[in-house]
């Protein structure tokens, strides 16, 4: 059976009705890079992150009938993959640490991670979004935000969490995430991007 | 956090709440808001969705050896009836289904805690048939079915619930989209309006414009009009003189060996006007020019006028001079452009008065 150029909501459908392994295999093709990326980035150990990757698509595996169709397949997944790995970091009951990876603000480093030639995320951001419009939008929004984002969906930290943890005022990191994710939804949004851009 | 939030409370929350970023009370007055008022679930949901794009800012990470191949034996051994925990980490660990911290409201949590109250229930029922022998044992048969059915409805309200929520939000959707309609209806009568506005406006401006035109066109003739009617004047003028001409007044021209084919009538008027005409006399060039003499009898040659010959014209209307008006002869020469005060160039045309 010919999958690959299904729509993810269509080969959602054959895994849940039909238990066609081939459109579990195409699914985790789009999206196991950016899966494990988010995984391995909250976690941080490879052999966890590994562990937690195969949970997720174990649970895509048995819960695909449950996808309610708001939003995209590969958010869904996506969020999967981010409840099980805070879950894991809890578990581990480890304080959560933001990984000084260069995301503190420094944009050159970030650029440098994403533009590695060669690298899956390359490929499944180029299929899914153009570079353009990704690198756009995230250098449109500015470092101080991007770091309490990425400290609030990669490292589970509340908002008070990351105001004590940059000694910043409470109501500025409540404000920056707001923002943050406000921008990020209208650069998308004016770049043309729609649930289904996201496989 | 007990005091029931407000909207705009709500709404400045939901981008923390998405992220799982509020505090445990937070969290709960958001979902007890949010289980009322299902105003702010499409919000919420395009907030969701946003977030789920903070997913790319991942830094890449090489993929396990061999960890698709491994998922993919995992699933066909569950699909043989094998059974295993596909990790370690699953051993232990109650996989729920995928809600996320914060992502959606827990609304669906409620039911849970009537289960609890339906097993008390439950357990005095088995203690009230006790010593009953054989109904204990039809009760003790029948009780794993009524705990499934139990649990089966309990699920079936569960679902309900989630449908009740699914058909707000799209019924909240179907509203907007409604508006959206009518404005969008609203719209383009207002665009079929403008557009019909500015054709006219367009017609109109091209009437004024086309007006000016035919305008400036009309001056234009009337212009022309005036110089022909000028020149019709003169030739009608001419004419007359040359029809009252008689035969004193009338000097025949003939041709010399300068011009032999040519040849030419002088028209003489009241008033020192005149009228020449000649026929086959070659148009000279820029430096040159054909100029007329009046010849007295013993007398110098009178200059009597330029004469400018083109190919249209071999009639030009004359005034001579006075002092030309007693004459023997009449002659034209070639001179240089400017004419000469006493002939200087060869006679082209030469005639007596009778």
């Amino acid at each position: 059976m010919q999958v690959s150029q299904d729509s993810d909501e269509t080969i959602l459908h054959l895994i849940a009705a039909q238990r066609d392994p081939k459109a579990l295999e195409t699914l985790y093709d789009r999206h196991s890079q950016t899966v494990y990326n988010v995984i391995h980035r909250i976690v941080h150990d490879p052999a966890i992150a590994d562990d937690v990757l195969q949970e997720t698509f174990s649970k895509v595996w048995q819960k695909a009938g449950e996808f309610s169709g708001q939003g995209s397949v590969a958010g869904w997944i996506f969020r999967i993959a981010r409840n099980k790995s805070l879950d894991q970091l809890r578990r581990q009951k480890a304080r959560p640490q933001p990984v000084a990876s260069g995301f503190a603000g420094d944009k050159q480093a970030l650029w440098g991670g994403l533009a590695t030639a060669g690298t899956e995320v390359e490929q499944v951001i180029e299929l899914h979004m153009s570079n353009h419009h990704l690198r756009e939008a995230l250098a449109q929004i500015p470092a101080e935000q991007r770091h309490c984002l990425e400290m609030a969906y990669f490292d589970g930290m509340t908002q008070k969490q990351i105001a004590e943890y940059t000694q910043t005022p409470l109501g500025t990191v409540k404000t920056r995430l707001r923002t943050g994710l406000e921008r990020l939804e209208r650069i998308f949004r004016a770049a043309g991007y729609r649930d289904e851009d996201i496989k | 956090m007990s005091v029931e939030l407000t909207y705009d409370q709500v709404e400045e929350m939901l981008p923390a709440y998405v992220l799982g970023a509020l505090e445990p009370e937070e969290i709960q007055a958001i979902e007890a808001y949010l289980g009322k008022h299902q105003s702010l679930l499409v919000t919420l949901e395009v907030i969701d969705q946003a977030a789920g794009l903070l997913a790319y800012l991942a830094p890449p990470a090489p993929l396990p050896a061999n960890a698709r191949e491994r998922l993919l034996e995992q699933v066909r051994a569950g699909q043989a009836g094998k059974s295993a925990p596909a990790t370690e980490l699953e051993a232990g660990v109650d996989h729920a289904a995928p809600v996320p911290t914060a992502a959606r409201p827990r609304i669906s949590q409620k039911p849970m805690a009537g289960s609890a109250g339906i097993g008390r229930r439950l357990l005095g029922m088995r203690t009230a048939l006790r010593g009953v022998s054989g109904w204990a044992v039809a009760a003790g048969l029948a009780l794993p079915s009524v705990v499934a059915f139990l649990l089966i409805g309990l699920y079936a309200l569960q679902l309900r619930t989630q449908l009740d929520l699914l058909q707000t939000r799209h019924d909240a959707l179907q509203t907007q989209v409604l508006g959206l309609q009518a404005a969008n209806e609203q719209l383009q009568q207002t665009n079929e309006v403008l557009q019909k506005l500015l054709l006219e406006d367009q017609g109109r401006v091209a009437l004024i414009d086309h007006a000016a035109r035919l305008q400036a066109a009309n001056e234009q003739l009337q212009r022309t009009n005036e110089v022909l009617q000028l020149q019709l004047q003169q030739e009608r003028s001419q004419l007359a003189l040359i029809a009252h001409a008689s035969g004193d007044r009338t000097v025949l021209l003939a041709g010399t060996e300068a011009a032999p084919g040519a040849s030419g009538v002088l028209y003489l008027g009241d008033e020192d006007r005149g009228v020449l005409v000649l026929r086959d006399l070659a148009p000279l060039p820029s430096q040159q020019t054909y100029q007329l003499w009046l010849i007295p009898a013993d007398e110098a040659p009178i200059p009597a006028g330029l004469l400018a010959i083109d190919a249209q014209s071999n009639w030009l209307g004359l005034q001579l001079p006075p002092e030309g008006r007693v004459f023997a002869a009449v002659a034209v020469s070639v001179e240089p452009a400017g004419g000469s005060l006493a002939p200087t160039g060869a006679i082209v045309l030469l005639g007596t008065k009778s």
